[in-house]
């Protein structure tokens, strides 16, 4: 006989309902603006040759306060849009961001993810296993000048990482990954 | 745990597919679709990120210098005089060059259009860079791109309203190369390494190439016109392995502080 004591929704309706959505809105608009402005404003404050790398900002914050699968997809979507925006390396982008912001995400198990100096090993770890796994994979396509670049744009992160932090805890509060651990991650 | 774990290896190997595809695409010469659909909803908003930050540095710029901007126009006017004379001068020449090219029967290079574009992005670790106009405006794939100061590079793809451009500096772009000395013209290759500074190879060993010597497309394949500055040539080595010399050139462009570029449109044969 069939059960008439629940109702299901509809799934356009299950999705507005769904809990989740806001912490998935926000670090997928983090991806993309940090894709978006890598190429047009980092440039632009870029002091001497030193350089900001926008999008690892982004996924540094995301892998410290969100879970490792968010942090894995985040890491695949900026590969992407990097790789397809300069038409070369996809592979190479895309698993070296992966494993990086995947491996960076496992930070908050041995320090606290609402520290200022928690974002500074964050950005640290991330860009020395996202730099050095790129050039390990594309070493022609990165040149010689690879370490100093990333040494430089390094320094400048860190900078960016502890005046911009307030931002970065602003946008990915800790209640949104409450709301995720509640709903479940793309758990519809 | 292991579940993360899972999660990350399976996005890492979908990368690899990608990639995977990605290169073959490539290497067909097709586009690869996922990565224009990318283009086709991210190069949009960094147009309008550019039209909006390049609005607001004009505005402070206008702001800060006003005064500057006066002196600067009669600087301008005095400079677009002298400008005149030397053009006048230049055409004089081309006339006589072009007698002198009749009389020689050689065939005049066939004439390049030109078409001015926007640089709205800058990816200076993959030397890369990204234009506001496409194949919508006859710029393909191929076409040397190059600034006031020389060449910067070819166009490496091209959408319908925008175009990737990989700089000098990028490995695996070369150009025939000429070195312009006092005593004898040599010709090499230019190829670039991903570091700042371009390679110029193949030069015969008593090619006398010393530091300070301009160095120009020599327009060998077609692909590049010649006579395009390139760089000027910072050290000089010769190879015993293989008994050629070689160069250090860096480029006359300053890569990183392009905004406005020339890119070769479609040729119009005669």
């Amino acid at each position: 006989m069939r059960d008439t004591s629940y109702i299901r929704l509809h799934w356009f309706a299950r999705l507005l309902l769904w809990g989740g959505w806001r912490l998935h809105a926000r670090w997928i608009g983090l991806v993309v603006a940090g894709s978006v402005l890598q190429g047009v404003v980092a440039p632009r404050i870029a002091i001497g040759t030193a350089m900001p790398d926008l999008t690892l900002l982004a996924l540094a914050c995301i892998a410290l306060r969100t879970n490792p699968t968010i942090s894995a997809w985040a890491g695949f979507l900026s590969g992407l849009i990097e790789a397809s925006i300069q038409d070369q390396l996809m592979g190479s982008l895309i698993i070296s961001r992966v494993v990086a912001a995947s491996l960076t995400a496992f930070l908050p198990m041995v320090m606290a993810p609402d520290r200022r100096l928690s974002a500074v090993a964050s950005i640290t770890v991330l860009s020395v296993l996202a730099q050095g796994l790129f050039y390990l994979f594309a070493p022609s396509a990165v040149g010689v000048g690879f370490v100093r670049t990333i040494l430089q744009g390094l320094v400048y992160n860190i900078g960016v990482v502890l005046l911009a932090f307030g931002l970065f805890r602003r946008l990915l509060p800790s209640s949104l990954l409450e709301d995720d651990r509640r709903y479940g991650t793309f758990n519809l | 745990m292991r579940r993360y774990l899972w999660v990350m290896v399976g996005l890492a190997l979908a990368g690899l597919l990608l990639g995977v595809q990605h290169n073959r695409y490539a290497q067909q010469g097709t586009g690869d679709t996922l990565a224009q659909t990318v283009r086709g909803i991210v190069v949009p908003l960094q147009k309008g990120v550019y039209a909006v930050s390049a609005g607001l540095v004009q505005f402070f710029n206008t702001l800060v210098s006003a005064q500057h901007a006066i002196a600067g126009q009669h600087r301008l006017l005095e400079e677009n005089a002298r400008l005149r004379q030397e053009l006048k001068r230049m055409r004089a020449l081309q006339r006589e060059n072009e007698t002198m090219r009749t009389l020689l029967k050689v065939r005049p290079e066939l004439p390049h259009e030109w078409l001015g574009c926007r640089v709205i992005a800058l990816y200076p670790q993959q030397q890369t860079l990204i234009l506001d106009r496409g194949t919508r405006d006859g710029i393909l794939p191929g076409a040397p791109v190059v600034c006031g100061e020389g060449l910067v590079g070819v166009v490496a793809q091209a959408d319908a309203g925008s175009a990737i451009v990989r700089l000098l500096t990028a490995p695996r772009v070369a150009v025939s190369a000429r070195v312009l000395n006092s005593s004898r013209v040599s010709s090499g290759f230019c190829e670039g390494r991903g570091e700042s500074e371009i390679l110029l190879h193949m030069l015969p060993p008593e090619a006398p190439v010393q530091v300070g010597d301009s160095v120009v497309s020599a327009g060998l394949g077609g692909k590049y016109p010649s006579n395009i500055p390139i760089g000027v040539v910072v050290q000089v080595w010769l190879d015993r392995q293989y008994s050629l010399k070689k160069a250090r050139v860096r480029p006359y462009a300053d890569f990183e502080n392009l905004q406005i570029v020339l890119v070769q449109r479609k040729e119009h044969r005669r």
